[in-house]
């Protein structure tokens, strides 16, 4: 039985991770992954951290999260269709690192 | 370039201060709660389902929901609204043995999203996890070439948008209705709310599923697979 801290802790890491790769990162699919690196970690740090209810796992968090990921994923959709559209403005040459912002 | 790095290193000690702060904020356990837990477990007789989850998302927090759901439309109709891609997607062959194993394994597929919508109401499932599954199972055909059935038609196509949002509002609208007899206002009543959730969890199963198909094609000239833009072509 693994503590449910563990995945609090790895959620809170993976917070860091995403948040750091988010900021810092100028190619634009890189962004797009660190946010959704983010969210799932905050989406750990949801279930993990839930209470308990009479031994039961508190079902909001719960519905939050499942509801969470799947408009994380229609969202990283539309990034990454709004990204490709970028590319081909751009002429194909980049989407960030080095390419003109 | 060294500003870049004293920028980074910033962000780095900024991100790992803010996430060792969620962590004790988390591992302290006062911010979770007061746990809602208790209070749909003990009122989950009124909600017309036996399963917590889905009695949280389509009976006590139904608003949530319906947005969550009106959140997929938009970005499908924000993906599907840009303008043709330039850029062709590099033509291949399927794989005859991706196509076997794959194509075996999609009546499967479609089998257990069904049934993740049937046990939605009295286990883990649901029209989220059903929708998902689903969408899986649409993309898998796409990538194998094939056609999802049934979306080659524009009418379909829009119904199936604004399905899990059109049933939501009907209920709404019956609730309000409702209000005037006496019942109260912007609810289903205890003794209806488990057919309308069944309602809204069908047609909100197929919007989630059709929004995440046509969010991976991103656009109609990609929905209908490689086969039928060969034969166009050709």
């Amino acid at each position: 039985m693994i503590p449910s801290e563990i995945y609090v802790v790895a959620g809170a890491g993976l917070v860091s991770v995403g948040l750091f790769a988010w900021v810092v990162r100028r190619h634009l699919v890189r962004r797009m992954m660190g946010v959704n690196v983010l969210s799932t970690g905050v989406f750990m740090m949801l279930i993990g951290g839930a209470r308990r209810v009479d031994g039961v796992p508190d079902a909001v968090p719960q519905a939050m999260v499942l509801t969470g990921i799947v408009v994380a994923v229609s969202a990283t959709a539309l990034g990454l269709a709004l990204i490709q559209h970028i590319y081909e403005h751009r002429s194909q040459q980049s989407v960030g690192e080095r390419g003109p912002l | 370039m060294k500003t870049r790095r004293a920028f980074e290193t910033g962000v780095a000690l900024a991100s790992l201060g803010l996430g060792a702060l969620v962590a004790l904020g988390a591992m302290r356990r006062r911010s979770l709660g007061p746990a809602a837990g208790h209070l749909v477990r003990d009122r989950l007789e009124e909600s017309g389902v036996s399963s917590l989850v889905t009695a949280v998302l389509l009976n006590f927090r139904a608003y949530d929901t319906m947005l969550e759901v009106v959140v997929l439309v938009v970005a499908f109709w924000g993906a599907w609204s840009l303008r043709p891609m330039h850029t062709r997607v590099p033509e291949r062959e399927t794989d005859p043995i991706l196509l076997r194993t794959v194509g075996g394994m999609l009546p499967v597929l479609w089998l257990l999203g069904i049934y993740l919508l049937w046990a939605g109401t009295s286990r883990p499932g649901g029209e989220f996890a059903s929708g998902a599954v689903l969408g899986a199972t649409g993309v898998l055909t796409l990538l194998i070439g094939e056609r999802v059935p049934g979306t080659g038609r524009r009418v379909v196509r829009k119904v199936l948008v604004v399905a899990g949002v059109v049933v939501f509002m009907i209920a709404g609208v019956v609730g309000a209705l409702g209000a005037i007899e006496g019942h109260e206002l912007w609810s289903y009543p205890a003794e209806e709310a488990g057919r309308w959730i069944v309602a809204i969890e069908v047609a909100g199963a197929a919007t989630i599923a059709f929004v995440l198909i046509g969010l991976f094609a991103g656009g109609r000239e990609r929905l209908h697979g490689a086969a039928s833009v060969r034969s166009e072509e050709g």
